[in-house]
């Protein structure tokens, strides 16, 4: 596999997330429907971007339900139009080697389907960070702790 | 008097008084009632006096005519 | 010898509860005040003598006026209706005592009430018989009353306490005094007119003559045709004449209908001339309305779609928030990368080693570093081998450099890796790169992006502020009668006024045309009569032609007197009314000027202003407005050849007059008005100390102030239990 190989098989992945996240994604994401009384992102993945890239930092991965129980959306690779995000995303997913288990160098010399191996565990590692995220994100939401100002995303952030 | 008011008034007009030969001193003492010195002022005395009495128009002009004896 | 009014009682008689003596105003000649808030019993007092003189009251709910017996049940004393139990009676009146210089009098009137249901407020629980009106008289000598039993003589006594056709110029209620003097109405005036002069009587000679004038021609006309003297010429000429005669009659009817139409016009853009005047500011402001609100729209809608893209700023390369607290995962890729570049080095150097040995053993001197050594003796500028440094651009970095380069024989790249992911990291890396350098600069962008939230919010709101105060302002211009505040109407008015002002002119010029042409065909007439004079048989008798002539010149002359008796009043009012002017503005800075009354075209009186240079003075404050009517109100009333005898009583809005005026007021109505009875409210402050505003405690020092009456009413109290309690201070 070539590193074009290897990328393409990554991008095209859509990742999922627990049908139970669905009220707070509405709340939270508008998909161009205006309906909240909080400060939200426009299409989902930018939400799922937020939340998985809370949960690296406050290093808060969970598990997603049984798959029957979870929804999948946009593949990575359309995720915002020009890729300069998305290769940032991958930068700091590839940075969590510890987590990944694995070592660069490794990679080159493994078989097709260790790599794709690799790649799935990538993606669930993009799950389970936004799966926390989304948690942390639902926490505040019941407790009634999130704050209905249009800075309230980068606000969280900050002291995330 | 309202009706020596009246008559004043009305014959005090320019082209009358000169017409009719009405000078101011012999305006100003007019009444309405007779004697009268001129016919003028006794048609419109009559008018105005039986204007009062509620005469209507065409028995006060059967009083004019006998006064111009027509 | 003036009738002054001597005292006011009321019994049940709205909110005021109690028998008469509970309930009763004392006055004196001069000004009396009666301070009433709203509901304490001010319009009931014009009630009183609505009821006196027309048998009628004013129903406040919807301004009309409602005759006693069928309103009986509300005029009735809520209090006293709640006391009368089922089958008992109540009785609700007034009574006024006035006295003229020789008797004095005293008129009752009231009716009862019997309870016949539950529902007090009902009007059918009740039954009102109105009872007989009583009328007592006596003289000052020796006082005690008698009744006056006949029915005519009643009559004249009420009748004598305002003569009825100058009641509507002395007793009347402060929005009336705007309706009672509207000038542009010609029948106002020549109303005003007719009452002071015997106008009337002028107009019933003129009839007259006019009759006999007719009359007399016909006769003198059948007398020239039964003489024999009868010619061709003469019937001629009397034929002439009635053709003439009936062409004036068809112009005058023509003048006399565009004399209307002109009349119509007038009234209509005087109607419309305040409104007009106020619907051309009202559009101004309109423009500048519709103006803010695009201006406010457009920013409303940036502001909106900066404030939804406030989180796009996460992933936007520009702002890259999504970088936030990355920068050392950035640190570590690049370190990962660095170490992931070395081992691939060494592993593709020691495949290559490992590929071509000869390569790379045989070509190099038996001690010859090998590639990596040689690399890094590049690299570090040193030669390990002779230990000595080696700095770029000597000779000895030049041979290590040559010896890298030089040729392989064997070129085969074979691939060192089953996966060349060099790219893959390495390009990363590269399409990252606008995310990679913002991290320091992230803080300061949210900074910039509150700031120019709140910069855009400032202007919104400014604009915002801005947009209401036009509003407002708009808001205050009223057009009386137009609820609706769309710009339609502002721009209909306009259109209206400049069409009656149009209808003015058109039919003004016709009128111009009319009267030229009757002129012409009377002078015609005129010389047909010569004619028909010198034509005449000169046998008729004399009687007849002195008859004719005589008439015809009373018919002119009439007319003429009339007109004169008309002018001279009207000039004899404009003189009264600005002797009165001057007295009620006397303590106002307006200089100079004077009220002026115009004859319109159409025979109508219009009032103007007229400043010292002689220029029309308009859109004067209400207070000044209202004294103008009151200055002629006046004047009607002292232009009256005998004295007026009569007292006022009036509704003085004295907020709109203001300070200056007010006092102005109160020392000019007595000049007129042997005996004032003035009703205010403006003067009634709750807050007080004495419950007065400060006008009120002046006038109270006043001397030209006789008494002075205070209205209450506790609204503490639940509304059967309200009632109006009066004070007197003075």
């Amino acid at each position: 596999m070539n590193s074009q190989e290897f990328k393409s098989n990554l991008v095209t992945k859509r990742p999922r997330y627990a049908n139970s996240r669905i009220p707070l994604l509405e709340a939270l994401a508008n998909k161009g429907a205006r309906s909240s009384e909080y400060s939200q992102f426009g299409p989902i993945y930018e939400l799922y971007i937020y939340a998985m890239m809370t949960g690296i930092k406050k290093k808060t991965r969970l598990p997603l339900p049984p798959r029957q129980l979870t929804s999948d959306f946009l593949e990575i690779g359309k995720w915002k139009r020009d890729s300069s995000l998305v290769d940032f995303l991958l930068m700091v997913i590839f940075t969590q080697t510890n987590d990944l288990s694995i070592d660069w160098n490794e990679l080159e010399d493994m078989e097709e389907d260790q790599l794709n191996k690799v790649i799935s565990d990538v993606i669930t590692l993009i799950e389970e960070y936004a799966n926390g995220g989304l948690e942390y994100l639902e926490n505040l939401h019941k407790k009634g702790e999130l704050e209905n100002s249009h800075y309230l995303f980068i606000d969280l952030y900050k002291t995330s | 008097m309202e009706r020596n008011q009246i008559l004043r008034e009305i014959l005090s007009d320019p082209e009358l008084t000169e017409k009719y030969s009405i000078k101011k001193n012999e305006l100003d003492s007019l009444t309405t009632s007779p004697p009268y010195h001129k016919k003028i002022v006794e048609v419109l005395s009559v008018i105005i006096n039986e204007n009062d009495n509620h005469l209507n128009s065409s028995m006060i002009y059967k009083k004019l005519k006998k006064i111009h004896n027509i | 010898m003036a009738s002054i009014i001597n005292s006011i009682s009321f019994k049940n008689f709205f909110n005021y509860y109690g028998e008469y003596e509970d309930t009763r105003y004392d006055f004196l000649e001069g000004v009396n005040i009666v301070v009433a808030d709203n509901g304490a019993g001010k319009s009931k007092f014009f009630n009183a003598f609505l009821w006196l003189f027309y048998d009628q009251v004013l129903d406040s709910d919807d301004k009309k006026k409602k005759n006693v017996k069928d309103f009986a049940v509300k005029i009735i004393s809520d209090k006293a209706k709640n006391e009368t139990s089922i089958g008992d009676q109540v009785q609700t009146g007034i009574k006024i005592e006035y006295s003229t210089g020789r008797y004095k009098y005293q008129i009752t009137k009231s009716f009862t009430a019997t309870r016949i249901s539950e529902k007090i407020t009902d009007f059918d629980s009740w039954q009102i018989t109105i009872d007989d009106m009583e009328v007592d008289k006596t003289d000052h000598i020796l006082p005690k009353y008698k009744p006056v039993y006949d029915a005519e003589e009643k009559q004249k006594i009420i009748n004598q306490l305002i003569l009825p056709t100058l009641r509507q110029y002395s007793f009347f209620q402060g929005e009336e005094v705007d309706k009672m003097i509207d000038f542009s109405k010609k029948s106002s005036i020549e109303d005003a007119v007719r009452t002071l002069t015997n106008i009337s009587k002028y107009e019933d000679i003129a009839d007259i003559v006019e009759y006999i004038a007719e009359k007399a021609e016909k006769d003198l006309n059948k007398q020239t045709k039964s003489t024999s003297d009868h010619n061709d010429r003469l019937e001629t000429a009397l034929e002439t004449k009635k053709e003439l005669q009936e062409e004036l009659t068809q112009e005058t009817e023509k003048l006399s209908e565009f004399n209307a139409l002109y009349e119509a016009a007038e009234q209509e853009k005087n109607d419309l001339e305040q409104n007009f005047a106020n619907a051309e500011k009202r559009k101004e402001l309109d423009d500048k309305v519709s103006y803010k609100n695009r201006l406010l729209k457009q920013v409303k809608e940036d502001y909106d779609s900066f404030l939804d893209g406030i989180n796009n700023r996460f992933f936007d390369g520009n702002f890259s928030w999504i970088s936030f607290g990355f920068e050392d995962s950035i640190n570590d890729f690049k370190e990962k990368i660095q170490v992931f570049r070395q081992k691939r080095y060494e592993k593709k150097a020691l495949l290559n080693a490992a590929e071509n040995p000869n390569d790379y053993f045989t070509i190099l001197p038996s001690d010859s570093p090998d590639a990596v050594t040689l690399q890094q003796m590049i690299d570090s500028e040193h030669c390990y081998v002779c230990n000595r440094p080696a700095k770029k651009g000597t000779e000895e970095h030049n041979y290590l450099l040559k010896l890298k380069n030089r040729p392989h024989e064997n070129t085969n790249q074979k691939e060192f890796v089953k996966n060349n992911l060099e790219d893959f990291f390495g390009n990363l890396q590269l399409n990252a790169a606008p995310f990679l350098n913002k991290f320091d600069a992230i803080p300061t962008s949210v900074l910039r992006t509150r700031e120019k939230e709140l910069e855009l919010k400032q202007r919104l709101d400014k604009l915002s502020s801005e947009l209401k105060a036009l509003k407002s302002q708009r808001k205050d211009i009223l057009i009386a009668g137009t609820e609706s505040e769309g710009t339609d109407n502002a721009s209909t008015i306009i259109n209206q006024y400049k069409g009656s002002i149009r209808r003015m002119e058109n039919a003004s010029s016709r009128i111009e045309r009319l009267k030229d042409s009757i002129k012409d065909i009377k002078t015609k007439i005129v010389n047909t009569e010569k004619e028909i004079t010198n034509l005449r048989p000169k046998d008729i008798p004399e009687g007849y032609t002195v008859n004719y002539e005589i008439s015809k010149a009373l018919v002119d002359a009439t007319l003429k007197a009339k007109e004169r008796v008309f002018d001279k009043m009207v000039s004899l009012l404009e003189n009264h009314a600005n002797e009165h002017f001057q007295s009620l503005i006397k303590y106002n800075d307006i200089k100079g000027g004077v009220l002026r009354f115009e004859k319109s075209p159409s025979g109508g009186i219009s009032l103007d202003y007229i400043d010292d240079a002689g220029n029309e003075v308009s859109g004067a404050s209400e207070g000044f407005q209202r004294m103008k009517k009151f200055a002629v109100v006046m004047s009607i009333i002292s232009a009256n050849t005998s004295q007026y005898n009569y007292p006022l009583l009036a509704d003085a809005p004295l907020s709109a007059f203001g300070k200056a005026f007010n006092k102005g007021f109160f020392e000019a109505i007595p000049e007129v008005f042997p005996q004032s009875i003035i009703l205010v409210k403006d003067l009634y402050d709750k807050d007080s100390e004495d419950k007065l505003t400060d006008l009120g405690q002046d006038l109270m020092k006043n001397d030209f102030i006789k008494t002075f009456y205070l209205n209450e009413v506790d609204e503490e109290l639940s509304q059967i239990e309200r009632t109006t309690k009066l004070e007197r201070r003075k």
